[in-house]
């Protein structure tokens, strides 16, 4: 059985595309809107839609149709929140070599950063954070969000322009 | 600033690790590129929010059973009890309006029946086909409830009227396999074939291609049309509720299965032979993991295989 032929409404088909792409569909909203709750909701609501239509949606084009889904819905609510990121745990002995002068700085650093995130345009700021935080490549922002690869780079290095530009100005 | 110096996807294609050695080599001595690396080297620490993937989709499956796939399912059973009321209704005053030919083959039986212009249908097992000999230069219309191959004369349009849909050709060859108003199967031998389903979904069919509605989901393949068939003495099934397959066992061999312990609603695809009721009986239970004992000589008992 190719791909192509497998049922969105057999629950098997159904749930491995969950498990592959809620995570990220969730991040992409999430990046977008920032708040962790609307994003929970817009994903579950893509996937409920998904499972309505799931006699019409091709097993290939699942993926395209659920960030397509999810991105009007977004679209339909306005509530924009700041978008915040964590850090991760890093591992203390690392840490211990730096001067604690350093360490604040660092703390200093990152928290601009994050600020500057926040205010970056929606556009950039999803495609950005999709391939630094979700290790996707510009193919497949691509073809997430329906842009050219070309746009994806485009927005990315302005991205990092407007990062380098503001986090100078603070 | 410096960035004029780039094009407008450069440090999109620095990430990407896409530029040649001598663009990353003048970019690695610049002043900005100590920023840029600082930037990222942070931003690579950060991660989301944490995603609770188990939760959401359990909540998800929660509202799928809360009242929509009910309704769908209610409207569905209620179409096909309308749809089988009003074609009982129609072949009932058409049995009664008309004088027809019927032609039904019984267990393991295979007929070929001679239509009045030379075409040919061949029947498989417990198969009912019926037509009006009398209006038949108007109307090549046969009603089908079973499976049939036909082989059509050219001249004006043939139909095959079925509780599913009617498939519609001019000249060909084709194979129709209907039971109930939920399987509804046409493969296309040769020539074109219109099949319209009773939702009025409408499908051409060339050589080789074949098309399915099966408990409503529609599906369109190609197969080789050199395979045998059950003319050849080989029942063949693609993604086909198991309980459909079993009741198609039973047409051929005469027997009958006791199902309770069994998953029927499992899709088969495969073949089985109609010469040989053992190894029919392999071909079919021992890939989906159903082991068979026999309870006198007409009776075969399935139950799950541990």
């Amino acid at each position: 059985m190719t791909s192509e032929d497998k049922s969105v409404c057999e629950s098997q088909h159904y749930e491995s595309i969950f498990n592959t792409h809620a995570e990220t569909l969730r991040n992409f909203v999430y990046y977008k809107c920032g708040s962790e709750q609307q994003a929970e909701d817009i994903v579950q609501e893509a996937f409920i839609k998904l499972w309505k239509n799931c006699a019409k949606v091709i097993y290939t084009k699942a993926k395209s149709y659920l960030f397509t889904v999810a991105n009007n819905m977004f679209l339909n609510e306005v509530a924009h929140e700041k978008v915040v990121l964590k850090y991760k745990q890093q591992t203390k002995h690392k840490v211990s070599h730096e001067t604690p002068e350093f360490i604040l700085r660092q703390k200093e650093f990152q928290e601009k950063l994050q600020r500057t995130i926040a205010k970056l345009p929606e556009g950039q700021r999803e495609v950005f954070l999709l391939n630094r935080i979700d290790k996707k490549t510009y193919a497949e922002i691509a073809e997430m969000i329906g842009l050219s690869v070309k746009a994806v780079e485009k927005r990315m290095h302005k991205a990092l322009i407007t990062l380098r530009k503001e986090i100078g100005n603070i | 600033m410096m960035e004029e110096k780039y094009d407008d996807t450069f440090l999109a294609r620095w990430l990407a690790n896409d530029l040649t050695a001598a663009e990353k080599l003048r970019f690695e001595a610049s002043a900005e590129y100590q920023d840029y690396l600082q930037i990222i080297e942070s931003v690579d620490l950060m991660e989301a929010p944490s995603f609770d993937r188990k939760s959401v989709l359990k909540s998800i499956q929660q509202k799928q059973q809360a009242p929509a796939p009910k309704v769908r399912k209610l409207q569905t059973s209620w179409l096909y009890t309308a749809a089988a009321v009003v074609i009982l209704l129609v072949t009932f005053s058409y049995f009664y309006l008309t004088v027809d030919e019927t032609f039904t083959t019984g267990f393991g039986e295979q007929t070929t029946v001679s239509l009045p212009d030379g075409s040919e249908a061949i029947l498989n097992a417990k198969t009912t086909l019926s037509f009006n000999e009398n209006d038949w230069e108007n109307d090549r219309t046969v009603t089908l409830d079973g499976e049939a191959y036909f082989k059509v004369q050219k001249g004006e349009k043939f139909t095959v009227s079925t509780a599913s849909g009617t498939v519609e050709v001019l000249g060909t060859e084709f194979n129709v396999h209907v039971h109930d108003a939920s399987i509804f199967e046409v493969k296309c031998h040769e020539g074109k074939v219109q099949v319209t389903t009773k939702t009025q979904q409408k499908e051409i069919l060339t050589q080789g291609k074949a098309f399915s509605s099966i408990d409503g989901k529609l599906a369109s393949w190609t197969f080789n049309i050199h395979n045998a068939t059950w003319r050849d003495g080989e029942s063949n099934f693609r993604e086909m509720p198991l309980q459909h397959v079993i009741e198609a066992l039973q047409n051929q061999y005469d027997i009958k299965f006791e199902i309770e312990n069994i998953d029927t609603t499992q899709r088969f695809t495969g073949t089985f032979s109609h010469k040989n009721l053992k190894l029919a009986l392999r071909t079919v239970f021992d890939p989906m993991e159903i082991s068979y004992t026999f309870k006198g000589e007409k009776a075969v008992i399935l139950t799950e295989a541990n």
